[in-house]
């Protein structure tokens, strides 16, 4: 593959030297996304002019089957409510709505499927926000020529992504800081090990913040890449859980839960 | 109401006050110095509350010693803690004698024993060891180059010797009181706690013009705007075309150099944050180059510390660097070190390439023209960081591109 799995940090999607070879690549057979069996995609943006961009590029591809798509939140989930999918595109505005809801709709209607947040801000908040809600991917718009079948086809297998400015956010929301001074940090809060991070996990996020790949990681660790990408959806899932958990706390102190 | 009350009511609100802010922030923000400071402040108060409830007839002559020496020796402790963790000498052997200061000082509280000259034991066990604290202090500021707050620190902690000395001094049969000398010292901690925690800022650094926020604002806002325009164009050219991909190269360092602008925007933003920033951003340019890039930068806790301007200087000169790499070089490896060096006890950071260097031969002037004003301008970068840049490239043998800071001209946030 080229060097776009490589490189971990990589949601800046493409690259000008996979162009040109996008189809001469020989896809493994055990890989999601096979000619016979291609990913089914749905594909959600506001924007006609990107939506037909990204559109033209997933047709174009043969591992990839573009089921439909959708200009508005209202479309959005009409097409998520009648169709099979593996994949949600989705853009964070809609017009009529966000990104946001039509991806909390999604994983209550299609909870196996993947969402993956298509945006052209570069936004570390509303990152988080999307992979609290289930988001698996957070893609930004438009580098290069971007290579959209590329980034779907390394989440559907088991990619993930994250920035180092991501990691760094991630850091300071999940990790709990044992340095933070004397006597500052011991009064921490309902504390669960399902809402913490592992000391891999924090060494691994480390890792992207001062800047190396995935590659890089994996042999720094002595893991592999694979194993890279299983510890940073497993964080992606620690940030779900720890959110669902602070919503049922909150639910329970208004009186919603008993 | 009675003069002479004045000041233990203006020292027991004037610290409760000062208590309840630091303590108010330290809850919030998890910081260990708020929270010896709010009680420290408590600990005043305590005192001045003992002299009032004495002078109001509510405790009797003989509970007043052990009282009035009980929230004196708490205030003690807490000042001292506060200036050792301000100089960030809070280490086991101040720990050590901190914690035999309280349980002796306990002890000579309850039993009391005879007066060793003119002074209670309890009053000389005080005296000799904040002596020997102040005297640690002292040393490490000196052995490891300590910075201007721990300095101030120390002149806070001369301070406060002179005041316990004072009250020593003034106590009589044991009793200690209120003064104004430690209402003023409880004016020094609270002007050293807001420069170690900058809320105000303790080095004289040229303010932005606008509020931080608003430029990072518009930063944000510049890139959302332009960089969506940008992007749209990039993705509506053809990349069939060498024209038009060429062109597309091109909006795409555009949009690259946006993006960093709006990085090194960020006040929290650190050296280890712009660097790995930039290896993201770039590292799409470098691979469409077929350059390979080794990445040197150390994760380690004193380039996260490294701040500021100096950060924004360390981006732009890598930034500009790797533009050189990517425009004239022709090389097809690069590498990037950057650490704090012990040895030199410097900041160092490294480019390295592996191509035909910088002196080419004449006839290839106009790449060799920008390069020139490019180097002038790293250089200017690296003097105004008080660092030394080395360039040393031969034909066809590479280029290696070396800054040295020393750590004492660095801007670093207290953490």
């Amino acid at each position: 593959m080229n060097s776009t799995t490589d490189w971990l940090g990589l949601t800046d999607i493409g690259g000008a030297a996979s162009t040109t070879t996008t189809h001469a690549i020989t896809w493994p057979p055990f890989l999601r996304g096979q000619p016979d069996r291609p990913v089914r995609v749905l594909l959600v943006d506001d924007d006609p002019h990107m939506c037909r961009v990204i559109a033209q590029e997933l047709l174009a591809d043969p591992r990839i089957d573009l089921v439909a798509q959708a200009n508005s939140l209202r479309d959005g989930r009409h097409l998520v409510a009648r169709h099979d999918f593996d994949v949600m595109l989705v853009d964070l505005s809609l017009g009529d709505g966000t990104g946001f809801e039509l991806i909390e709709y999604m994983k209550s209607v299609h909870p196996v499927a993947e969402a993956v947040v298509v945006s052209a801000m570069e936004d570390e908040e509303h990152a988080i926000h999307a992979f609290e809600l289930g988001a698996t991917g957070y893609l930004v718009k438009g580098s290069w020529f971007g290579n959209f079948a590329q980034a779907v086809l390394h989440v559907v297998n088991g990619g993930a992504t994250v920035t180092p400015n991501l990691a760094r956010r991630l850091l300071r929301r999940l990790g709990t800081h044992g340095d933070a001074g004397p006597g500052a940090g011991a009064a921490s809060r309902h504390d669960s090990s399902a809402e913490h991070l592992s000391e891999r996990e924090r060494e691994i996020l480390r890792l992207v913040a001062s800047g190396h790949t995935s590659g890089e990681i994996a042999r720094n660790l002595s893991i592999s890449a694979q194993t890279v990408n299983t510890h940073i959806k497993n964080i992606y899932r620690k940030l779900q859980v720890r959110t669902r958990a602070q919503a049922a706390t909150r639910a329970s102190q208004h009186g919603l839960l008993y | 109401m009675d003069i002479s009350l004045l000041l233990p009511w203006v020292a027991m609100l004037s610290s409760l006050a000062l208590a309840g802010y630091a303590l108010g922030r330290g809850v919030r923000r998890h910081r260990g110095l708020d929270a010896v400071l709010g009680g420290t402040a408590l600990a005043f108060a305590a005192l001045a509350l003992v002299d009032l409830a004495a002078a109001y007839g509510w405790i009797g002559p003989s509970a007043l010693r052990p009282l009035t020496q009980l929230a004196y020796q708490l205030m003690t402790l807490g000042v001292i803690v506060f200036l050792l963790v301000a100089a960030r000498g809070w280490r086991p052997p101040q720990q050590l004698i901190v914690g035999v200061q309280a349980v002796l000082g306990l002890a000579l509280i309850v039993r009391a024993p005879a007066p060793l000259g003119h002074l209670p034991a309890w009053a000389v066990l005080n005296l000799v060891c904040v002596t020997l604290l102040l005297l640690s202090m002292a040393y490490a500021l000196v052995v490891r180059h300590a910075g201007a707050p721990a300095w101030t620190a120390m002149v806070a902690a001369l301070a406060s010797l002179n005041v316990m000395v004072g009250d020593f001094r003034e106590a009589e049969g044991g009793v200690l009181s209120a003064s104004w000398s430690q209402v003023l010292l409880l004016l020094i901690l609270l002007a050293l706690w807001l420069g170690c925690t900058r809320r105000v800022r303790a080095v004289a650094r040229p303010e932005p013009t606008a509020p931080p926020l608003d430029r990072q604002r518009l930063a944000q806002d510049l890139h959302d705007g332009v960089g969506s325009h940008l992007t749209s164009i990039i993705s509506a050219l053809d990349a069939g075309t060498p024209k038009e991909r060429s062109t597309a190269a091109l909006l795409q360092e555009c949009l690259v150099e946006l993006k960093l602008l709006v990085d090194g925007m960020d006040e929290d933003a650190t050296v280890l944050s712009l660097l790995a920033s930039l290896r993201y951003r770039i590292e799409p340019l470098l691979s469409a180059a077929h350059i390979r890039l080794h990445w040197a930068v150390a994760d380690d806790e004193e380039l996260e510390r490294v701040t500021g301007d100096t950060a924004r200087h360390v981006l732009h000169l890598t930034q500009e660097a790797l533009a050189n790499v990517l425009r004239h070089s022709g090389a097809d490896q690069v590498s990037i070190t950057c650490c704090i060096s012990k040895a030199q006890q410097a900041l160092l950071l490294e480019i390295n390439d592996n191509g035909v260097g910088l002196h080419e031969p004449a006839g290839e002037a106009p790449g060799q023209r920008a390069c020139g004003k490019g180097l002038r301008g790293m250089h200017a970068r690296a003097h105004q960081l008080g660092g030394q840049l080395l360039i040393e490239s031969a034909p066809h043998r590479g280029t290696r591109l070396r800054m040295l800071v020393p750590l004492m001209s660095l801007e670093t946030e207290e953490s």
